[in-house]
């Protein structure tokens, strides 16, 4: 074998060496696939289990909120109406006892429509804009402040874990000025277009610090509710001038 | 008396042809693209061998065919893989500049009557530097994550062309080292690289038939869609 046939034989052997090592690389690359698919497996679980385990939070505050709600219900309301259908049910007079009994009829429709709202199942019929709509005709009829509403764009049907989200994150911004805001006047938006639905509720209490936001606080929480149902907060507040807290989540998502 | 090689490129786009009559989803045009290649491989190798043995010249249909116009068809098959605006941009402007180069090398280097290793080597390591990106893309980018790779056609036509053109750039490369007096060590080169080649044919038209074995919804990717 000559020289030129020696650097043939060296350009053969380094091919096989490099058919080898190639050989070896994918073989590399598809273990580190493998890796990989099963890291995004576990990741994909954990983001379940989060979205399941917000789903449930929310569920239980809502209920929660439910229960307080019928308590107070039963005891302004019906434990009312039950002394005065009893105070009149105890008279002679035909007029009283006819108002008792009709009084007692109206308990009756209150009580059934308290009845409902103990499970969950009103979170299905019932739309963003009427919950909405019935959280501020309750501020409006204690007369705790103004309230103003308004929707633009067509409703859309969320899926019920994520309305569920949403209306606790209602609930949870609603009881947050009721608590700690002292507003003249709440507003709520909301806006639906073809990508993203938005809520935003404005008050024009006493505001805050958006800074002292700790993280543990209500509001904290509620943004990482909001994120584990693919969606967005926003919250702005001047002290003396009111907050304005901004929910968005897109449609395609929803 | 046709060769080995011949008769297993020529089995390899026969059995390839079936899966016309599949419904292979996503995968339809990249098959499409293979069949393609093994046509014209099986055409070119059995039109060199009826000329080789009518003692006619052969080289122009190999320059053009697995010189310029493989690299080509192979470029498309990963512009089709990798449907990123970024990388097909990239791909579009390689395969532009290589056929530019072969036209530079065709009329002012090289006669097209002569083996065009210079442009078989570029061309080669396109495809190898495409095939890296592939495996780039799987691993950084997340590409093809939902998929199972041993079940994905491409993954294995991809890995075989990067088994197979890695190892023939330098083999191809020594030609012009090979004379007369070594026609033994270039005829062992050639069988090393037609069993190689052989080989990745094979694997390229009975890959397809993965999807169909394996339950075809799981493995068809979005990304090819």
């Amino acid at each position: 074998m000559d020289n030129s046939g020696k650097e043939v034989f060296y350009i053969v052997l380094l091919g096989f060496v490099l058919m080898l090592l190639m050989g070896s690389f994918i073989v590399t690359m598809v273990i580190v696939h493998r890796q990989k698919q099963l890291q995004n497996k576990q990741k994909l679980a954990a983001v379940k289990a989060e979205y399941q385990n917000t789903i449930l939070n929310a569920e239980k505050e809502i209920q929660e909120n439910t229960l307080t709600y019928v308590g107070r219900e039963l005891h302004d309301n019906i434990g009312q109406l039950l002394s005065l259908a009893k105070m009149n049910l105890a008279s002679s007079k035909p007029e009283k006892v006819s108002a008792g009994k009709s009084m007692i009829n109206e308990i009756i429709k209150e009580v059934r429509s308290l009845s409902k709202s103990l499970n969950l199942d009103w979170v299905e019929s019932i739309t963003l804009e009427a919950f909405i709509q019935k959280e501020l005709l309750k501020l409006e009829s204690v007369e705790f402040c103004h309230t103003q509403f308004l929707r633009e764009g067509e409703e859309f049907n969320l899926e019920k874990d994520k309305k569920i989200v949403l209306i606790r994150a209602i609930q949870e911004c609603l009881n947050n000025a009721i608590k700690h805001a002292s507003p003249k006047n709440i507003s709520f938006i909301l806006a639906i277009n073809q990508n993203e639905l938005m809520i935003s509720m404005k008050d024009d209490g006493v505001g805050f610090d958006t800074s002292q936001v700790s993280n543990g606080s209500g509001m904290y929480n509620l943004k990482n509710r909001i994120g584990a149902i693919g969606g967005k907060f926003d919250i702005c507040s001047k002290s003396g001038i009111g907050t304005e807290i901004k929910l968005f989540l897109p449609i395609s998502n929803a | 008396m046709f060769e080995w090689y011949t008769i297993v490129i020529g089995l390899a786009a026969l059995t390839s042809l079936p899966l016309l009559f599949f419904d292979l989803g996503s995968l339809k045009k990249t098959h499409r693209i293979i069949l393609l290649i093994l046509v014209l491989v099986a055409i070119v190798e059995y039109l060199g061998f009826y000329l080789a043995n009518n003692g006619k010249p052969n080289i122009i249909y190999y320059n053009a065919i697995f010189v310029y116009t493989l690299p080509i068809v192979y470029l498309f098959f990963f512009l089709e893989v990798f449907k990123l605006r970024k990388a097909n941009k990239t791909l579009q402007v390689l395969g532009l500049m290589f056929l530019l180069y072969g036209l530079v090398n065709t009329f002012f280097i090289t006669p097209f009557q002569e083996f065009h290793s210079d442009s078989y080597i570029i061309g080669s390591l396109l495809i190898v530097g495409c095939s890296f990106y592939f495996f780039y893309s799987i691993v950084s980018k997340n590409l093809f994550l939902e998929i199972d790779l041993l079940w994905f056609p491409v993954f294995w036509v991809v890995a075989f062309l990067l088994f197979f053109y890695s190892s023939s750039i330098l083999n191809f490369a020594s030609v012009r080292f090979v004379t007369a007096t070594n026609f033994e060590l270039m005829v062992m080169m050639r069988k090393i690289i037609n069993t190689l080649a052989s080989i990745m044919y094979l694997v390229f038209a009975w890959s397809f038939y993965l999807p169909l074995i394996k339950n075809k919804n799981n493995i068809m990717p979005q990304e090819l869609g």
